[in-house]
C-alpha cells in the first residue's frame, strides 16, 4: 500500500515535473517563435513602407517635402530616392545619401573609393560637388534619433536635413518596423561573390541557332578573359597607384563565367536553373539565349532576386511586375505594337480596309504577338482584324484557300511566322495578286528569301527595331576595333555588339558599386548609366531609368531594296 | 639623362603643373564655395526653414532670359498632336518644367510643387497654364503621362507633353536646359515662368516649395509699377 502510494506519488510528481518542463519548453519555444514572428512581421511591413510607401494599415505615406508641400502619396517612399539598395542616388545635382544599415548606424565617414566615381565621372553641378565634399559629419543614429530624422528632419548632430527629404507622419508601430528594416538593409553581400571572384552565368537553351550562340558566347569569353588579365595585374600590384587605383583594390574580383545549358522542355527549366543556382550561386546572369518564351527564366530571376541582364530574346516576359530582368527591347510585342500603330494611323477611320493575321496556334512566337497586335489595333482603330491560325502547314493551305474564295483582295496581311514561316510565305507567293502587302517581324529578315520573286519581295514590310544600317554612331568603331585587336571573328555584328554593350555596362556599373556587392545597387547603376554607355550602333538609342526594363523602345518599318538593302518606310515608331 | 636623374626633373614639372592648377582655381573651386550670393543667404529668409544646410539652401537662382523657341508639334497626355507655341502663346502666364515619369527624386518634387500650388493659383487668376514636358519621350507615352498627371491631381490648365526625341532635344536646347552627356539622370531642377507672350522667361534653377511658386507667380502677374518721375 505504502509502496503503491509512494509509486503513485512519485508517478504524479514525475508527471507534474514533465508537465512543468514541457510547459517551460513550450513557453520558451513560443517566446522564441513570437520573437521571430515579431521580427519577421516588422521586417515585412518595414519593407512595405520602404519600397511601396504603404503603412501597416495599407494607407499611403503622409508627410511634407520642400518645407510646405504636403503629400499623401505612396510614391513618396524611401526607395524612390534612396533606392531599393539603400545606397542612395544622384540626380539633377542632388546627392541622396545612403541609408543602408551600416551607413545609418555608424558615424558618417567618407570613403574616397565610394565618392571617386561620383566626383570625377558624373556631370553634376558645383553645388553637388560641394555637398559631396562637405566636411559635415554626424554620429551614428540610434533608433530614437533616426525616428526624429524621419519625422522632423533633424539628424543626431542637430542639423536640419535637406528640405527635399520628406518629414513623415508615421506611427510608432510603423516606425519600429521601418527601423528594423533599415537596420538590415544591404547589411551583407548578395550571393555570387567571394573574396577572389564574382560569379556570372549565361543561360543557353537547347535548339538555339548554333552560329548565334557561338557569336554571343565567344564575345563573352573574350571579354572575361581580357578583363581578368587586367584585374589580375591590378591584384598583383596593389600599391602601384597608392593615390588612386589602390583604393579600389578591395573591389577587384576575377570574373568566373559559366554556361547554364537548358533542355528543350521549358517546363523543366525552373528545376534545371535552380539546380545550377544551388550548385554555385551567381551574382547575375549576363546575355542568354533560349528558344521561345523567356518567361520561365524571367520568373526564376525574380524569385531569386537575380539580375538577368540583356538576354537576346524575341519574347521577354509580358509580366509587369519584373524588377530583376533588363532587356534590349520588348521583342515581338514591340514589333506587333509598332505595326499596329503604323496601320491604325494609316487606316484612321476607314472600316472598309481589311487586316488578316496568320500565325501558328501552338507557338508562343505566334500567339503572343498576335494577341498584342489585336489589343493594340482595337485600342486605336475601329477596324477588327481577322485571323487564320493553324497547326500544320496543310491546315494553313486549306484555311488560306477557303479564305481566298471569299476575299478577292486582301490589303494587309500580318504574319507571325516561326518554324513554318518560309513555307507559309511560299504558299502565299503562289498567288500574290490577291495580296497588297505583307507585314512580317524582323526575324524573317534573317531567312533566305532568294527563292521569292522581286514583285513578291516588294510586297513585304518588316518591323525593324534596330538602327538603320546607314546611320552613323561615332563610337561604334571602338567596339569593332576591340574585337579586331583581340582577334575575335565578327560573325554576327548585332549579337556580338549587343553582348559587348551588356558586358561593358555591367563592368562599368560594377566598378561604381565598388565593394558594396548588392544586386539592387548594381541594377540601379545600370539604370543610371545605360544612357551614358557606349552605344555600339545596334539601336538608335539605349537608355534606361529607374525601374525601366527595356532599353530601346521603338521600331522602323522597312522594305528590302536591291542587294537586300534596308529601306525605311516609316519614322521611328514608339508605340 | 639617366633614370635616377630624371626623377627630380619630372617631379619639378609635376609640381609646376599642379601649382598652376591650384593657383588658377581649377582644383580649389569645388572645395570652396565662392559664390557670394549663396553664402549671403541668411537663414531667416529661407522659406523652407533650412538653416543649417547652407549649401543646399541656396536662394532660388533667378534669371531673366529671352528664348528663341522653335515651333514644334508635341503630343499631349491624350495622344493628341498639339502645336507647342500655340499652347504657350495663349496670352496669359505660363509656368513650365521638364520632367520624366520614372524619375527617382527630383521630378516628383518639381511636379508636387505645381500640384500643391494649383489650388492657390486658381484663386489668383483664372487663366494660367502649367506645362510639364517629358525629357524621356520614348518611355513616357501619353498613357504613362496621363497616369503621372492623375497622381498629381492635375487640373485642366496643367498640360503634359511628350513628343519625338529630336523635338524634345531642340526644346531643351532652346531653353538652355540640355544636360551633359545626354544622360537624363543629370538633368537640372528647372522651372520657367513667363507672364505673357513677349515677356522674358524667369528661369529658376532649384527645387521649389509651394510658397516659392505662389510668390514667384504673384510677382509675375502683378502689374509692373510705372517708373517714378523725379518731379
Amino acid at each position: 500500500m505504502g509502496s503503491r502510494f509512494l509509486t503513485s506519488r512519485a508517478g504524479k510528481f514525475g508527471v507534474s515535473l514533465l508537465l512543468i518542463i514541457s510547459m517551460a519548453f513550450s513557453g520558451y519555444w513560443a517566446m522564441q517563435f513570437y520573437g521571430m514572428y515579431k521580427n519577421s512581421s516588422q521586417l515585412s511591413f518595414g519593407e512595405r513602407i520602404y519600397n511601396q510607401g504603404l503603412d501597416s494599415s495599407g494607407s499611403p505615406l503622409q508627410g511634407r517635402t520642400e518645407g510646405d508641400i504636403d503629400f499623401k502619396d505612396a510614391n513618396f517612399n524611401c526607395a524612390q530616392c534612396h533606392r531599393r539598395s539603400g545606397y542612395g542616388s544622384s540626380e539633377g545635382g542632388n546627392y541622396v545619401l545612403p541609408i543602408t544599415g551600416a551607413s545609418l548606424f555608424n558615424p558618417r565617414s567618407f570613403d574616397r573609393a565610394d565618392l571617386f566615381k561620383k566626383l570625377f565621372k558624373e556631370s553634376q553641378s558645383k553645388l553637388f560637388w560641394a555637398r559631396m565634399r562637405s566636411a559635415y559629419q554626424r554620429p551614428a543614429y540610434t533608433e530614437e534619433s533616426l525616428a526624429k530624422a524621419i519625422r522632423k528632419g533633424i539628424d543626431p548632430s542637430g542639423r536640419t536635413l535637406n528640405p527635399l527629404m520628406p518629414r513623415y507622419q508615421i506611427s510608432d508601430r510603423d516606425m519600429s518596423g521601418l527601423i528594423a528594416y533599415l537596420k538590415n538593409l544591404s547589411s551583407q553581400n548578395d550571393p555570387g561573390i567571394d573574396n577572389q571572384s564574382i560569379y556570372f552565368a549565361t543561360v543557353v537553351g537547347k535548339g538555339v541557332d548554333a552560329d548565334s550562340k557561338n557569336a554571343m558566347l565567344s564575345t563573352i569569353t573574350k571579354f572575361v578573359e581580357w578583363l581578368n588579365l587586367e584585374t589580375k595585374g591590378n591584384q598583383d600590384h596593389p600599391n602601384f597607384s597608392p593615390n588612386y587605383r589602390s583604393d579600389f583594390a578591395k573591389a577587384f574580383r576575377l570574373w568566373q563565367h559559366d554556361i547554364w545549358e537548358l533542355s528543350e522542355n521549358p517546363a523543366d527549366w525552373p528545376k534545371e536553373l535552380q539546380a545550377y543556382y544551388d550548385k554555385k550561386p551567381v551574382f547575375a546572369l549576363i546575355g542568354g539565349m533560349a528558344p521561345g518564351d523567356w518567361t520561365p527564366i524571367h520568373r526564376f530571376c525574380e524569385q531569386n532576386h537575380l539580375p538577368c541582364l540583356f538576354p537576346i530574346t524575341e519574347l521577354p516576359a509580358q509580366e509587369q511586375s519584373g524588377h530583376y530582368s533588363i532587356y534590349f527591347n520588348a521583342g515581338l510585342a514591340l514589333e506587333a505594337q509598332a505595326i499596329a500603330k503604323y496601320l491604325s494611323k494609316e487606316i484612321k477611320g476607314d472600316t472598309t480596309d481589311s487586316i488578316v493575321q496568320i500565325y501558328r496556334d501552338e507557338e508562343a512566337q505566334g500567339q503572343i504577338p498576335a494577341n498584342i497586335f489585336n489589343a493594340a489595333m482595337s485600342a486605336e482603330s475601329p477596324l477588327k482584324s481577322e485571323k487564320i491560325s493553324y497547326k500544320k502547314i496543310e491546315d494553313f493551305r486549306q484555311a488560306w484557300s477557303e479564305y481566298k474564295q471569299n476575299h478577292s483582295h486582301i490589303r494587309s496581311l500580318v504574319i507571325w511566322p516561326d518554324k513554318l514561316g518560309t513555307e507559309v510565305l511560299t504558299e502565299l507567293a503562289l498567288q500574290p495578286e490577291a495580296i497588297e502587302r505583307i507585314f512580317l517581324p524582323s526575324g524573317m529578315l534573317q531567312k533566305d528569301l532568294s527563292t521569292f520573286s522581286k514583285d513578291f519581295i516588294a510586297k513585304l514590310i518588316f518591323a525593324y527595331p534596330y538602327e538603320l544600317p546607314t546611320a552613323y554612331h561615332p563610337h561604334a568603331f571602338r567596339v569593332r576595333a576591340w574585337m579586331n585587336t583581340r582577334r575575335l571573328p565578327i560573325t554576327n555584328d548585332r549579337i556580338q555588339f549587343n553582348s559587348y554593350y551588356a558586358l561593358n555596362l555591367l563592368q562599368y556599373s560594377l566598378e561604381h558599386v565598388v565593394d558594396h556587392f548588392s544586386r539592387d545597387y548594381l541594377l540601379e547603376y545600370i539604370e543610371h548609366e545605360a544612357e551614358n554607355a557606349l552605344n555600339p550602333g545596334t539601336f538608335p538609342r539605349l537608355s534606361l531609368g529607374p525601374e525601366q526594363r527595356f532599353a530601346s523602345k521603338g521600331a522602323y518599318l522597312v522594305q528590302l531594296g536591291s542587294n537586300r538593302s534596308i529601306i525605311p518606310i516609316s519614322d521611328w515608331i514608339v508605340p | 639623362m639617366s633614370g635616377l636623374q630624371a626623377v627630380p626633373f619630372f617631379s619639378a614639372i609635376l609640381l609646376l603643373v599642379n601649382c598652376q592648377m591650384v593657383c588658377s582655381g581649377e582644383m580649389t573651386q569645388s572645395w570652396v564655395l565662392s559664390d557670394s550670393k549663396l553664402m549671403a543667404n541668411s537663414p531667416q529668409e529661407d522659406p523652407r526653414g533650412n538653416q543649417n544646410e547652407k549649401i543646399s539652401a541656396a536662394v532660388p537662382e533667378f534669371s531673366e532670359n529671352f528664348y528663341d523657341l522653335p515651333n514644334l508639334t508635341l503630343i499631349d497626355k491624350t495622344g493628341r498632336e498639339v502645336d507647342f507655341l500655340q499652347v504657350i502663346d495663349y496670352g496669359g502666364p505660363v509656368m513650365l518644367q521638364f520632367i520624366f515619369a520614372t524619375c527617382s527624386s527630383i521630378c516628383p518634387v518639381l511636379s508636387a510643387s505645381f500640384a500643391s500650388a494649383q489650388p492657390v493659383l486658381d484663386t489668383l487668376k483664372a487663366s494660367y497654364r502649367l506645362i510639364s514636358i517629358s525629357i524621356d519621350p520614348e518611355q513616357d507615352t501619353p498613357q504613362k503621362l496621363d497616369a503621372y498627371a492623375n497622381r498629381f491631381k492635375a487640373g485642366n490648365n496643367w498640360y503634359f507633353f511628350t513628343g519625338n526625341r529630336k523635338d524634345i532635344d531642340s526644346l531643351l536646347k532652346a531653353f538652355n536646359a540640355a544636360y551633359p552627356g545626354s544622360n537624363k539622370m543629370y538633368h537640372k531642377p528647372l522651372t520657367f515662368m513667363r507672364s505673357q507672350v513677349n515677356a522674358p522667361w524667369i528661369r529658376i534653377e532649384r527645387l521649389l516649395s509651394k510658397n516659392d511658386i505662389v510668390t514667384a507667380y504673384k510677382k509675375l502677374i502683378e502689374p509692373q509699377p510705372l517708373p517714378k518721375s523725379n518731379q
